[in-house]
């Protein structure tokens, strides 16, 4: 999990090696900015804005609320809502509903995530999966029953305990 | 059940877990009507999976990005080629005239100043650069990566922004006299 590797940002962060972060996450980010932009060139310059994004705010001192992970592929997704958005008003076109919700809006949804991220984790790995994949990443029922090679009604019951269960967790503190 | 989609994910997951950070658009265009489900699985993947530990060479290229230096120039002194070298090696690729030799000079020192648009660049520009600096995953990544503070000065040269406190760079040749070098480094549409 993605989640190993959080104590070594941290680390990395707390000693300034943005070098080997940055290094580390370039890649990732840019590949997934190329699952969704047609032109490599445009792929290269979103993520080129990405980094001096976090490279500004990492010099200028910025300390995030959630691990670091989290924030590269947050700022990965804010960048490239803005320079759709700025595609669409250089051309005059509306704003497709992707990108209407505004570019910078989302630092609530980033420690949300990382809160909801926190208590999945309490839960046994279907569970957590299931619950990652609809209440996270949004798929439908079917989608994550696709995902991870299960039944529809198996992701139902998943859903069910894994409620039931974080309606416990939360009632014990 | 997108059957496609998932076998074409397991290949691309496999190819990361080997350290490859592979490009995912050959493994879309396999995809056929399966692609957005492909689309979904990798996306959702790369935001989870564990990030390999970069190359050393990497890990400079991107400190030299950090103290406003060319990344580019970083790499081809990691991989020890003087700038004559990697010029001659992009004349002889692209098959240019040898006498245009000094015009891809010029715009390979832009090149490596971070002071071109990447989008206007000819992909065969990229290949021979790749060629020039020896093909590994680090190089294609690094000819498109701007010095951090090069940007500042792209932008402001980009439509659409104030008028700049830098002035436009000169045109390499007078649009009237334009050739096929200009074309590579200048000529293709954003």
């Amino acid at each position: 999990m993605s989640d190993d590797r959080d104590p070594l940002d941290a680390r990395l962060v707390a000693e300034g090696d943005l070098g080997t972060l940055f290094a580390a996450y370039y890649p990732v980010v840019l590949n997934r900015l190329r699952l969704r932009l047609r032109n490599d060139g445009d792929a290269y310059e979103v993520a080129q804005r990405v980094f001096e994004r976090l490279c500004r705010e990492l010099m200028g001192g910025k300390a995030y609320p959630v691990p670091f992970r989290v924030v590269v592929h947050k700022a990965a997704d804010w960048t490239y809502k803005a320079f759709l958005a700025e595609r669409h008003r250089e051309q005059g076109d509306p704003l497709p509903d992707e990108i209407a919700g505004g570019p910078d809006g989302g630092i609530i949804e980033v420690e949300e995530r990382a809160w909801m991220e926190s208590l999945f984790r309490r839960l046994p790995d279907r569970e957590r999966q299931v619950m990652t994949l609809v209440h996270l990443d949004g798929l439908t029922i079917e989608e994550t029953a696709r995902r991870l090679a299960i039944e529809r009604n198996a992701v139902d019951q998943a859903l069910h305990r894994a409620r039931r269960r974080l309606r416990e967790l939360m009632d014990d503190g | 059940m997108a059957e496609r989609a998932a076998d074409l994910f397991a290949q691309y997951r496999a190819a990361f877990e080997r350290g490859e950070h592979p490009d995912p658009r050959p493994y879309l265009e396999r995809a056929g009507d399966e692609e957005d489900d492909l689309r979904t699985m990798i996306d959702a993947f790369l935001v989870r999976a564990d990030v390999p530990s970069p190359s050393p060479e990497m890990v400079a290229v991107f400190e030299a990005w950090l103290r406003n230096e060319p990344p580019l120039l970083e790499l081809r002194r990691q991989r020890r080629r003087t700038r004559d070298e990697v010029v001659d090696a992009l004349v002889g690729t692209l098959g240019i005239d040898r006498a245009k030799r000094a015009k891809v000079a010029e715009y390979y020192h832009r090149l490596e100043a971070g002071l071109l648009d990447l989008r206007r660049i000819d992909e065969r520009v990229f290949s021979a650069l790749a060629d020039a600096l020896g093909r590994h995953p680090t190089g294609p990544t690094v000819a498109r990566l701007r010095p951090a503070g090069a940007s500042a000065y792209f932008r402001s040269v980009e439509p659409g922004t104030p008028a700049g406190a830098l002035p436009p760079l000169p045109e390499v040749t007078p649009e009237a006299e334009r050739d096929e070098v200009d074309e590579l480094f200048t000529g293709r549409s954003p």
